[in-house]
């Protein structure tokens, strides 16, 4: 995996070729960033070229903590797209919550208040088990959502997750899904507003495209750009629409 | 609760917090285990596995899941000699 060195040393690289030039460099240290997108669109993938990258390069530990899809999975999924996570074991480790929540039917989830789907638990297996971490990934809050009768009460507990990510030193990324046909950047209208950055990942028929829609702290590119997930990562098509921007003025 | 129940008890909890004792229970219910003072080697055996590869692979690396592992055999080692001490509880009333 081809690794793009921050243009701004105050940056953490994501790992992603392009879309740390979409970043200026990358996101910045100890923020909570946010990676939105349909089904399909590699939000996994995303999180883990992140934390492969601080593991590989930089050699920062790094935490997955993942609701839905166990851990063997995501370890085949990423070797898929040229990301070893084995090789970098040491320093990458999963919260496997979705294996944990096999525990727990669904009306134990719903009315328990030790169900891992819990914000107040989650938030304790982070502090017990991410001290270390440089690189935090949460993927996806939207299981999380369930616990809560209201999008008030859930809005609240998400921000106390932002402040314990925002506490760790880390930098941070949690993702949400959105509906395929939808316009909307975040599932619930919500977790944009939680977040330092937002970036958004689509799949439509002429391809995958992303966007990122807000970038505390400095200015951004602003338009849709079309990515690839290919057997040595995610490429993100950054420099060819530059080209093509400049050919254009040209002409 | 017995003294190797309190210590697999205080290590689930270290680890998983509010978490742990369901956790644990739910693991001792799979085993069909209702007492962790009368279980036998193959039972301890079954029980470390199981939290080992339902548990603790979930929240930690494989160096520190050895670690876990050594910590869990040293607890449920306890049953040994605590159940040492009652058979030999049971021999000296015998012998009176």
């Amino acid at each position: 995996m081809a690794l793009l060195k921050g243009k701004k040393r105050d940056r953490v690289s994501t790992g992603i070729v392009g879309y740390d030039n979409m970043l200026n460099g990358g996101f910045f240290p100890g923020s909570v960033n946010l990676i939105s997108g349909t089904s399909g669109a590699g939000k996994t993938l995303f999180c883990m070229s992140f934390l492969y990258a601080g593991a590989k390069f930089f050699k920062e530990e790094g935490v997955y903590i993942t609701f839905e899809e166990g851990k063997d999975q995501i370890i085949k999924d990423s070797k898929s797209i040229g990301l070893d996570l084995e090789s970098v074991a040491d320093k990458v480790t999963i919260l496997d919550i979705a294996t944990l929540r096999k525990f727990f039917d669904i009306t134990e989830e719903l009315d328990r208040e030790d169900s891992p789907l819990n914000i107040s638990i989650l938030i304790d297996l982070i502090k017990r088990n991410c001290d270390k971490a440089k690189r935090v990934v949460v993927d996806s809050i939207v299981p999380l959502s369930m616990k809560y009768p209201n999008i008030i009460e859930f809005r609240a507990h998400l921000f106390r997750l932002r402040q314990v990510l925002k506490g760790l030193n880390a930098t941070s990324v949690f993702t949400t899904e959105i509906p395929i046909s939808s316009n909307d950047i975040s599932r619930f209208g919500i977790e944009d507003f939680l977040a330092d950055s937002v970036t958004v990942l689509k799949v439509e028929p002429s391809g995958r495209k992303l966007r990122v829609h807000k970038l505390r702290g400095d200015n951004h590119e602003k338009e849709f750009i079309n990515y690839q997930i290919t057997y040595s990562g995610i490429q993100v098509d950054y420099l060819e629409m530059m080209f093509k921007k400049h050919n254009e003025r040209d002409i | 609760m017995s003294e190797i129940y309190n210590k697999l008890l205080g290590l689930m909890e270290k680890y998983f917090g509010d978490l742990g004792e369901t956790l644990l229970k739910k693991n001792l219910d799979a085993l069909s285990i209702t007492d962790i003072d009368t279980t036998v080697e193959a039972e301890r055996t079954a029980l470390i596995d199981e939290l080992i590869s339902e548990c603790f692979s979930t929240i930690m690396s494989l160096a520190k899941m050895k670690m876990v592992k050594s910590k869990l055999i040293s607890i449920l080692s306890l049953r040994s000699s605590a159940f040492a001490r009652n058979i030999g509880t049971e021999f000296d009333n015998a012998r009176m």
